[in-house]
């Protein structure tokens, strides 16, 4: 065939084929685009002609993706059941490396004595291969072969020239293939590669610094500096180790040269520098939610309710923007009344819940969700990749996705990828066959995440940030090139582990050996040091606490000096504050309300800011919804047992009257409808097994509870069980329950708080501010006759009483007031009850009354008793903690 | 010289000089180095001897404990490498013999090809954690691993989700699901709870997971009980070995009496007759004899006898009652005997109970599940915890019957290996590096040597076992007997020091070493620096009745010691040591408050979060993640940025408490309530807010919340660069954290928990830390405070596990399950088990006071606090066990505290107060708040435009019409650059197979292939049977698909692609195809819809002599329409 005229340039990588393809022969206005490819993307090309010609039958060539989907269900047939504690998905990876090494650079394990993995990996080869030939399939490197050979044999219209780009080393599938070429009558130049010519050693420099930062910050402290000089100059940062200094560069870069362009709305504005790095589709935002509206909407099972929650907080689907504080909402009050793994069905039943009680935020984007569910529900158990291709197209038209806001030119371009997956997607039918629909997401998730985006850029900008690779072929004006540390240049040598690490020594293939790696190092460094005109090099003396040193690549350098010191070109903090005196809110007006019963005394007693924040302004913190019941569900059955019991049995003669066994009934009863009482309260039944052990539970803590109740020397009846009382105190209305109040045979009556948790303080009762006033309160202002006031400790451990009364022995291990046991009333202070009600109501009136002032400035006395508090945020404690160190306490 | 300074009839020197020759010879070693030996030093010299043996630098494998150490030892070997090459002998002589020893491996480097200093990475030094890292992704199918996943050190997360992933499977209707259900029924149902006992277990699976097949099926019941009853016995012995046939003969008559009158207590002794044996059937007799002459509460022998113990008050007992009383007062006299019968009462039956047993089946079962659980999480994740990767590694190694070819493997073999700080170690380290050395003979050429310091023994918490550093000693490792060696130089203190700690922990360290509970005895150094002047050690006491006031003055003390210290030699470097941060807290505040005097380093002392601005950073970050967050929106409005009075709160949200904060900024006519003030200061928060929730998503999350807190004033809130330093800490844990442009508030917040305040670079003198990062540190002068200060307990565990080498050199495995809540009873095994880890707690106490002392070169201060007591002899309350003040009281701090106390040096308690303070914090708020200029100016056009997109827009540009479209193209270009004579239209139908190919591996299925190939055929026949086909596909001096570019008015290159451009008959065409099926009369009207895009073409060629003709050809139609009039 005869020879085509465009000649023809085959580049080490797609970057450098870019630029060749957008580079302008001096000022011309219009010219002829020149042809610039790898040789994969040439190759491919023929490989395509001969389809479309019919030259030679060419089995059909897997793309990555679908070889390693091969390999994987090669290696999973053959381990069997032992497969799903592989990482089957790295192991395919590994195969494949294995395979195009065997093809490409001629590594060919034979012979008896092979490594257990080889002789593994020879056997999923042979495997591999013959799925391969059954259904007319080849891998990319083998189609690569066949192409060479057609080549050789005459076949295909080829360039008059081809012209090696950036290549630092041919492969020998490479070699063979410029020969082939030659032999066709193909001028082929720039294949002789080596190192090369020798280079002015004046014009490099090599620093180094302390560690990576010091480099980044002096790299771009450099590049601010050229850029100054001249606006038109071309500059390059290489780093062996890109992605591990990108976040450090990138945000140095944007500071040095894009001081404003920090605005959220200014985050697409094109920069003066580039980085060689994409990100995973998956990773984008707009992807991200469309995978997670797929995951949640065919979620069939259940799973963490955050990740709902992230769905939700997410914007890209449905109301996004009109909805975005009603979701929220949505999210705080599942968050609520959710368990932490929560099913498709219970988030919908929950907002269908919320929406019949006219309290859904988020209405349109429930139905969203709603709609995707109803998509996925008619979906069938198995089909092939287009097939849910096409169903997750459905779903996510029905979520409204990308959602309501226009999107940004970066959005576009990631939509526009995301399609190209999903079209993509199909095309692997006849690899992944028939999948469940758990499968197709698992695979098509990890085709997001393969797919590598990056936005597009127009024009070249003045500095690109370079991994080692894609800088093959570029040419700048000033070089820098950074990390050149023993542990990464040269690379460490990573054999395959499934070939014999000897032959791929003999190889000599890529990565097999120390000696490969350094001769490659060689030659980019060569090539690097070629590059520009003037080239810097740096390395680092530490990372961390590890020590490190300079590559023996720079041995025949000129020697390392320190870096020069970047001054510190961030702002220095100037402090713009004012500090005034407010400690005053609004005073309590007449219509306000402010909720928290007696827990708002508490909170003012302890810091007047926490019961501002938390009752006043009605903050209160996000849930951490959790499986089965929290603490606080756990003594709310403890509460609900409790009080069903009393009510039915009255009195302790009543209960001592029963049999264990009758006792055991009567307890197991007023579980039961404890049980049953909190399930209809929470419209949320309690799974049935988990059910039956808290039953159990309740049942063994209330038996050894009644134990001590029924030890009491002096009868008493119950007359009250979560008896409500409200109270004004100073205008602040208070409302509170009592657990129970218990009457003695004498007509005095005690009042009783269960206690779940091991934390009981009573000390505070004695104190001027009262920090656990609900039974004072109660003691004091409600009702006359109160003899006792007692926490009962409902636990498993060392159930008991604790509290004050009286007199002594009205309650076992209850001291009484005046006696000389009592440790907390001073009987100095308190010589009889009567002054103890006194100092509760006077305690409680005054705490009452700077609530009414709106006394709401932060000020503590015991930080520990903020353990519970859930307004810390606002209170600014570190802040207070320096004030209070500093300026000191002028109070 | 004393004979104490004589080792085996040479002085220390001497014997430490022997032992360093010693230590370069072809033999395995292992090496006692205290601390200042120089054994980085030893290290070297025995590596670079190796090395100028071996055939490849790869035959020596160093391990290290830490990769800072491995990479100091690896500069150390090269740097010697280096300066051999250079040829300059040092002149001092230690380091002499290191040159020469470079010298040779840079013989047997040019001998040999090696290049090491080419291939630096060929030096096999690395810590353990990376060889097992290495091992596993070397072999992927040995190691069942198959990939190669990243390894954290993070990964408390996937615990956290195994555990609760376990809880979730109570509701399997299983066995599963029941075994869930019975640990359950264990701990009360108290999820919670359970959850957090299964993190903390998988955290240490390594330990458990190898016999929890042996306890399901039973197995190993029997020898659990063996193992407790060979300790129970252990422990009887060591008794019986005190209280001999005589005293218990003595004692006889009398316990029958007490048995007598008190049988339910002591009826085991009603009939004793013989002698006590230490044997396990014994063990109910030795427990009453214990309960009789034990009073518990106390531990020591009874003062008094009473009815409980079989002495009933009254005359005609009172004989019996002295006699005992006697000879309870001769049993006193044996020493140890009642510390040791004390612990008879807690001895467990050895037999676990069925109940006892089922629990720790059921808990073994539970925690497979969770290890299975875990392994499921890791896959997904796609990373594995270190414990993984050892015990993949292990597993690629092979069991001992079925080794894997390690020379095979690892393409080298190991001839010797030498690893540091081997009293770190942990049982299942040593047990890897047996199988690496499996098949090792004594004298075949190959070695270990292994170096550590028993008495440095710090990391239990990291399951280093320091009983194995001794068991090796004695019995060898891998078969391998070692030879011992024992260093005793310190080159680091000057003799006060070394004399001091030499005189001081003999007493301190136990008498004996004692594997099993991890006693190690002391071992003396002799220091080789000359004596100075200057050096010393002292004691500093504190003696005070309340803590805060003693926190103050001990404070102070330090402050001081600081200040004389930089005062008398300002170049040297000072620490403060301590055995838990929260002990530094009360010095940095005062250290902060003497503000700006001292610099100074608080290493991974200060948490980062709790600092208000980071902390205001953090509420901002919640606030923007979550509108419903009311208590971190209400914090950000009162934070410096807004500064919100508390009546402008008021009016904004007291009166709404389900809008989100959010909307009720963004309501203006509640705004207009506000003073005018604070509505300036909401429309700030506004306008800047709104523009961060409008990208929302765009940016990562680090810019967002920079951008947001920067525009809102951030930066102008700080007072100072340290504060900046803590921003720029915070924000790069942000960036550390996020993961595919993700970063949940929670995280962010539970990892700032852990972060540090930056310290000070110019604090370098004065270094506050705590004793385990010392390690391996040295300071002329080193402040122990805290001496009275003990360290807080863990929560328990499900199962407590331990092994224990019996006598007879057999290891048995303990466990041990913990007792369910509110279940009473007497001693347990797990109980036991607790007390022998209270013992290593105990003796680990020990050692790290050996190495806080020994990081000091010149001086060491001690400083402790005593409260006084009238009750105690010496008017000194006796500090608390399980402290450093404790262990050095006899002898050392208690004559110092005592001569302080005599001097009238006691501090008076403070008044209490437990009133709040009246004052309250004052509200602290920019000024003036507005954006900060620099970001002031929106970006206006500079944005690229938004896109706004058809809600119906498809998903994906998969698209029949354009595929064939595509595809008549390809085929039109190579009938050119082909030939027409390679296109026959006969042959067309044959290559309609491969075009349905092609559109199949573009993504259509097989029937829209069929039918788009079919359509290809149709548009190839027709063009290739019609003259205007042939003719513009034939025409001469063109070429098919022409790619040119232009630039555009931006400067920018921009491409065309022309599909079909030739010269004919001096006109120039410019053709492109479009393959769509319409009518033929339609053809012209679409042929003008392209004009604009052919006119693009033809401009290129603008100044071009030619004249010019463009046109569109319709291969299905083979209709060539030409575009007339002005194509421009
Ligand atoms: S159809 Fe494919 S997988 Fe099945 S036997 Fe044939 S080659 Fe193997």
């Amino acid at each position: 065939m005869p020879l085509e005229s465009t000649p023809l340039t085959l580049c080490a990588t797609s970057r450098l084929a870019q630029t060749l393809r957008r580079a302008r022969p001096g000022e011309q206005a219009v010219w002829r685009t020149p042809q610039a490819m790898t040789p994969a993307q040439w190759l491919a090309a023929l490989a395509d002609d001969a389809l479309l010609c019919g030259i030679d039958d060419l089995p059909q060539a897997l793309d990555p993706v679908a070889e390693r989907l091969l390999w994987e269900q090669v290696i999973a047939a053959d381990l069997g059941d032992a497969s799903p504690l592989f990482d089957l998905g790295g192991m395919a990876a590994t195969a494949a490396e294995a395979h195009a090494l065997c093809r490409v650079w001629g590594v060919l394990p034979t012979g008896e004595f092979l490594p257990d993995e080889t002789r593994r990996f020879l056997a999923w080869q042979a495997a591999f291969l013959k799925r391969c030939a059954g259904h007319g399939w080849i891998d990319l490197a083998g189609l690569h072969q066949r192409l060479l050979g057609l080549i050789e044999a005459g076949q295909f219209a080829l360039p008059a020239s081809v012209h090696l780009a950036g290549f630092d080393r041919l492969t020998p599938f490479e070699e063979r293939l410029c020969a082939a070429l030659r032999a066709r009558g193909v001028t082929v130049s720039g294949d002789e590669i080596g190192l090369s010519a020798t280079v002015d050693r004046q014009a490099v420099q090599v620093f180094a610094g302390p560690d990576a930062e010091a480099e980044c910050a002096a790299a771009v402290a450099w590049a601010e500096a050229a850029l100054a000089a001249n606006p038109a100059v071309r500059l390059g940062i290489v780093a062996p180790d890109l992605a591990g200094v990108r976040m450090a560069l990138e945000t140095r870069l944007d500071a040095a040269f894009h001081p404003d362009l920090l605005r959220p709305d200014a985050a697409e504005v094109p920069r003066c520098f580039n980085f060689s790095l994409g990100h995973p589709l998956a990773d984008l935002p707009l992807v991200r939610t469309a995978l997670d509206l797929l995951r949640l909407g065919g979620l069939r099972g259940k799973v963490e309710q955050a990740r709902f929650s992230a769905l939700l907080l997410a914007g890209g689907w449905s109301a996004s923007v009109s909805e975005a504080d009603g979701r929220a909402r949505f999210d705080a009050a599942m968050r609520q009344g959710l368990h932490y793994f929560v099913s498709l069905q219970g988030v919908l039943r929950f907002a269908e819940r919320l929406a019949a009680q006219d309290a859904l935020a988020c209405p349109q984007s429930m139905a969203a969700l709603q709609a995707v569910a109803a998509v996925f529900a008619e979906a069938p158990r198995s089909a092939r990749a287009g097939q849910w291709g096409a169903l997750f197209r459905a779903a996510l038209l029905a979520a409204a996705w990308p959602g309501e806001r226009p999107l940004s030119s970066h959005d576009f371009q990631a939509h526009r990828a995301f399609g190209e997956v999903l079209d993509a997607f199909a095309g692997l039918d006849a690899v992944l066959g028939k999948l469940t629909l758990s499968e197709a997401l698992r695979r098509f998730s990890a085709l997001c995440r393969e797919r590598v985006f990056q936005a597009e850029t127009r024009g070249t900008p003045s500095i690109q940030v370079l991994g080692v690779l894609e800088s093959a072929g570029l040419e700048f004006d000033a070089l820098w090139v950074m990390g050149l540390n023993d542990d990464r240049w040269p690379p460490a040598p990573r054999p395959n582990p499934l070939l014999p690490a000897e032959l791929q020594r003999q190889a000599g293939s890529a990565h097999a050996s120390a000696a490969v790696e350094l001769d490659f190092a060689h030659r980019v460094q060569a090539r690097l040091l070629a590059s520009a005109p003037a080239v810097t090099l740096s390395w680092s003396r530490a990372d961390g606490n590890r020590l490190l040193r300079p590559s023996p690549l720079l041995s025949d350098q000129p020697p390392a000096v320190d870096l020069p010191g970047v001054a510190k070109t961030a702002e220095v903090p100037i402090d713009a504050c004012e500090q005034l005196e407010d400690t005053q809110a609004p005073p309590v007006g007449d219509g306000e309300k402010v909720p928290g019963g007696s827990w708002i005394l508490r909170a003012q007693a302890i810091c007047p800011a926490w019961a501002f924040f938390q009752h006043r302004l009605g903050a209160s913190a996000l849930e951490t919804p959790v499986e089965g019941l929290d603490a606080a569900d756990r003594g709310t059955l403890v509460h609900a047992v409790l009080e069903h019991f009393w009510t039915r049995w009255q009195t302790q003669a009543a209960v001592q009257a029963l049999a264990a066994p009758q006792l055991a009934a009567a307890i197991e009863g007023s579980v039961e409808a404890a049980l049953a009482g909190f399930e209809a309260n929470r419209r949320l039944p309690l799974p049935p097994r988990f059910r039956a052990l808290e039953a159990a539970r309740l049942q063994r803590l209330v038996e050894r509870w009644l134990a001590v109740d029924l030890a009491r020397s002096l009868p008493f009846e119950v007359v009250a069980c979560e008896q409500r009382a409200e109270l004004s105190i100073e205008g602040i209305r208070v409302r509170m329950t009592v657990d129970r109040i218990d009457r003695l045979e004498d007509g005095r009556r005690i009042i009783v708080d269960y206690k779940t948790g091991q934390r009981i303080d009573v000390a505070n009762w004695a104190e001027d501010r009262i920090t656990e006033p609900q039974l004072p309160i109660y003691a004091a202002l409600v009702e006359a006759e109160i003899a006792g006031v007692v926490f009962a400790k409902v636990l498993l451990d060392k159930p008991a009483f604790s509290g004050v009364a009286d007199a002594p022995e009205l309650l076992p291990g209850v001291s009484g007031i005046g006696d000389h046991k009592q440790k907390i009333f001073d009987p100095a202070r308190f010589p009889d009850w009567p002054s103890v009600l006194t100092h509760w109501r006077s305690a409680l009136t005054a705490v009452a009354r700077e609530i009414r002032a709106g006394e709401a400035g932060v000020r503590i006395a015991d930080e520990a008793a903020l353990a519970y508090c859930e307004v810390l945020p606002c209170l600014r404690l570190p802040e207070w903690r320096r004030w209070r160190a500093g300026a000191g306490d002028q109070g | 010289m004393t004979e104490k300074d004589l080792v085996g009839g040479v002085d220390r020197l001497t014997a430490d000089a022997r032992a360093r020759e010693r230590a370069l010879a072809p033999a395995s070693f292992i090496v006692e180095a205290p601390a200042g030996a120089g054994k980085t030093e030893l290290l070297t010299q025995r590596t670079l001897s190796l090395l100028a043996q071996v055939r490849h630098p790869e035959e020596v494998l160093a391990l290290t404990f830490t990769n800072k150490a491995a990479t100091e030892m690896r500069d150390r070997i090269l740097g010697s490498l280096e300066r051999a090459g250079r040829g300059i002998v040092p002149p001092e002589p230690h380091k002499r013999l290191t040159f020469e020893l470079a010298r040779a491996v840079l013989a047997r480097d040019a001998e040999c090809g090696w290049q090491l200093l080419e291939h630096p990475g060929r030096l096999r030094i690395t810590t353990l954690d990376a060889l097992c890292a290495n091992l596993a992704r070397q072999l992927p199918f040995l190691s069942r691993f198959g990939g190669q996943p990243a390894v954290t050190d993070q990964a408390d997360v996937h615990y956290a989700a195994a555990a609760r992933q376990t809880l979730d499977m109570v509701e399997q209707d299983d066995a599963d699901g029941a075994v869930v259900a019975d640990a359950l029924a264990f701990m009360a149902n108290d999820a919670g709870r359970l959850e957090r006992l299964i993190l903390a277990m998988l955290e240490k699976r390594d330990q458990w997971l190898a016999y929890v097949a042996q306890i399901e099926d039973g197995s190993m019941r029997e020898a659990v009980s063996a193992g407790f009853a060979a300790l129970v016995e252990r422990d009887l012995a060591a008794v019986a070995a005190r209280l001999d046939g005589r005293l218990q003969y003595a004692l006889m008559p009398l316990a029958r009496f007490a048995a007598a009158n008190a049988p339910e207590a002591l009826g085991a002794l009603a009939d004793w007759e013989m002698t006590l044996q230490p044997t396990r059937d014994d063990l109910p007799r030795w427990q009453a004899l214990a309960q009789l002459l034990i009073a518990p509460s106390s531990g020591t022998f009874r003062k008094s006898l009473t009815k409980n113990v079989g002495f009933p008050a009254g005359k005609p007992f009172a004989e019996q009652k002295a006699a005992m009383i006697a000879l309870l007062d001769e049993l006193a006299t044996v020493s140890g005997l009642e510390a040791l019968l004390a612990a008879v009462p807690g001895l467990p039956e050895p037999d676990l109970s069925d109940a006892e047993w089922s629990t720790v089946a059921t808990f073994a079962r539970l925690l497979r599940l969770a290890a299975g659980q875990l392994w499921l999480i890791f896959q997904t994740a796609g990373e594995v915890d270190f414990i993984e990767i050892a015990a993949r590694a292990s597993l690629a190694l092979g069991e001992d019957e079925a080794p894997t070819d390690l020379a095979q493997a690892l393409d080298y073999r190991i001839q010797h290996l030498l690893v540091d700080e081997f009293q770190d170690t942990s049982p299942n380290q040593v047990r890897l590096l047996e199988k690496l050395m499996r098949g090792w003979q004594p004298d075949d050429g190959r070695t270990v040597f292994v170096v550590g310091d028993p008495m440095q023994s710090i990391y239990r918490f990291r399951k280093a076992e320091v009983g194995q550093f001794l068991t090796i000693r004695q019995r060898g490792l891998g078969g391998l007997v070692l030879e011992h060696l024992r260093l005793y130089r310190n080159n680091r203190s000057f003799p006060a020091i070394v004399d001091w700690v030499n005189a001081a922990f003999p007493g301190i360290f136990p008498a004996q070493d004692a594997p099993a509970t991890g006693a190690v005895s002391y071992a003396e150094s002799a220091a080789t620096r000359p004596a100075h002047a200057e050096s010393r050690v002292q004691v500093h006491p504190v003696i005070a009745a309340d803590a805060d006031t003693g926190a103050q003055a001990e404070a102070a003390r330090v402050l001081d010691l600081i200040r004389a210290a930089r005062a008398a030699a300002p170049n040297e470097r000072i620490a403060v040591l301590v055995r838990a941060r929260s002990h530094l807290e009360a010095l940095v505040a005062a250290l902060r408050q003497a503000a700006g005097e001292i610099r100074f380093q608080a290493v991974e002392i200060e948490a980062l979060g709790g600092r208000q601005h980071v902390e205001d950073l953090l509420s901002l970050y919640r606030a923007l993640s979550h509108r419903a967050d009311r208590v971190h929106w209400l914090a950000i409005l009162r934070a410096p940025w807004c500064g919100l009075t508390l009546a402008d709160l008021h009016a904004l949200a007291a009166d709404d408490r389900q809008a989100t904060l959010w909307s009720l900024i963004n309501d203006a006519a509640r705004c207009a309530h506000l003073s005018p003030d604070g509505q300036v200061r909401l429309s700030h928060v506004r306008s800047v807010l709104g523009l961060a929730f409008a990208e929302q998503g765009r940016v990562p999350p680090r810019r967002w919340l920079e951008a947001a807190w920067r525009m809102l004033g951030g930066l102008e809130t700080l007072s100072g660069p340290a504060d900046l330093a803590d921003i720029d800490a915070f924000f790069a844990l942000m960036d550390r954290l996020t993961v595919g442009g993700e970063l949940a508030a929670d995280r962010l917040a539970e990892r700032l928990g852990e972060l540090y305040a930056p310290p000070d670079p110019q604090g370098e003198a004065v270094q506050l830390m705590t004793i385990h990062k010392s390690k391996g540190l040295e300071f002329e002068t080193v402040i122990l405070p805290g001496l009275h200060r003990e360290t807080g307990g863990n929560e328990s565990s499900l199962l407590l596990w331990d092994e224990f080498a019996g006598e007879d050199g057999h290891e048995h495995l303990l466990v041990a399950p913990m007792r369910a809540k509110g279940e009473a009873g007497g001693a347990t095994a797990y109980d036991y088990l607790r007390r022998i880890e209270g013992e290593r707690a105990a003796h680990e106490t020990e050692r790290l006071l050996y190495v806080a002392a020994t990081r000091a070169i010149r001086c060491l201060h001690l400083v402790g606090i005593v409260a006084p007591d009238d009750k105690k002899e010496n008017g000194l309350r006796l500090p608390a066990s399980d402290t450093f003040l404790r262990l050095l009281w006899p002898g050392v701090a208690e004559p110092v505290f005592a001569a302080a106390l005599a001097a009238g040096e006691t501090l008076a308690a403070a008044a209490a107060s437990s009133a709040p303070p009246r004052a309250a914090l004052p509200l602290r708020r920019l000024r003036q708040p507005a954006i900060p200029a620099v970001l002031a100016t929106p970006p206006g056009d500079r944005r690229p435009l938004g896109n706004p997109l058809a809600p119906d827009a498809p998903i994906g540009t998969l698209n029949l019409e354009a595929s064939v479209g595509t595809l008549v193209h390809r085929c039109l270009e190579l009938i050119v650059s082909q030939g027409l004579a390679a296109w026959p239209l006969a042959g067309l139908a044959a290559r309609e197979a491969g075009w349905q190919r092609w559109l199949q591996a573009k993504g259509h299925d097989a029937e829209a292939s069929a039918h788009g190939a079919r359509e290809v055929l149709l548009a190839l026949q027709a063009t290739l049977a019609s003259e205007t086909g042939l003719w513009l596909l034939s025409a001469p001096a063109g070429g098919a698909e022409e790619a040119w570019s232009s630039v555009d008015a931006e400067g920018a290159t921009v491409n065309h692609v022309i599909d079909r451009i030739f010269v004919a008959d001096g006109v120039r065409w410019i053709i492109d195809y479009k393959t769509v099926r319409v009518p033929v009369d339609e053809l012209p009207a679409r042929a003008e819809g392209f004009r604009p895009q052919l006119a693009r073409y033809a401009r290129l060629f603008a100044g071009d002599p030619l004249p010019l003709k463009v046109a569109i050809f319709f291969p299905l139609q083979a209709q060539l329409i030409e575009l007339n009039g002005s194509v421009y």
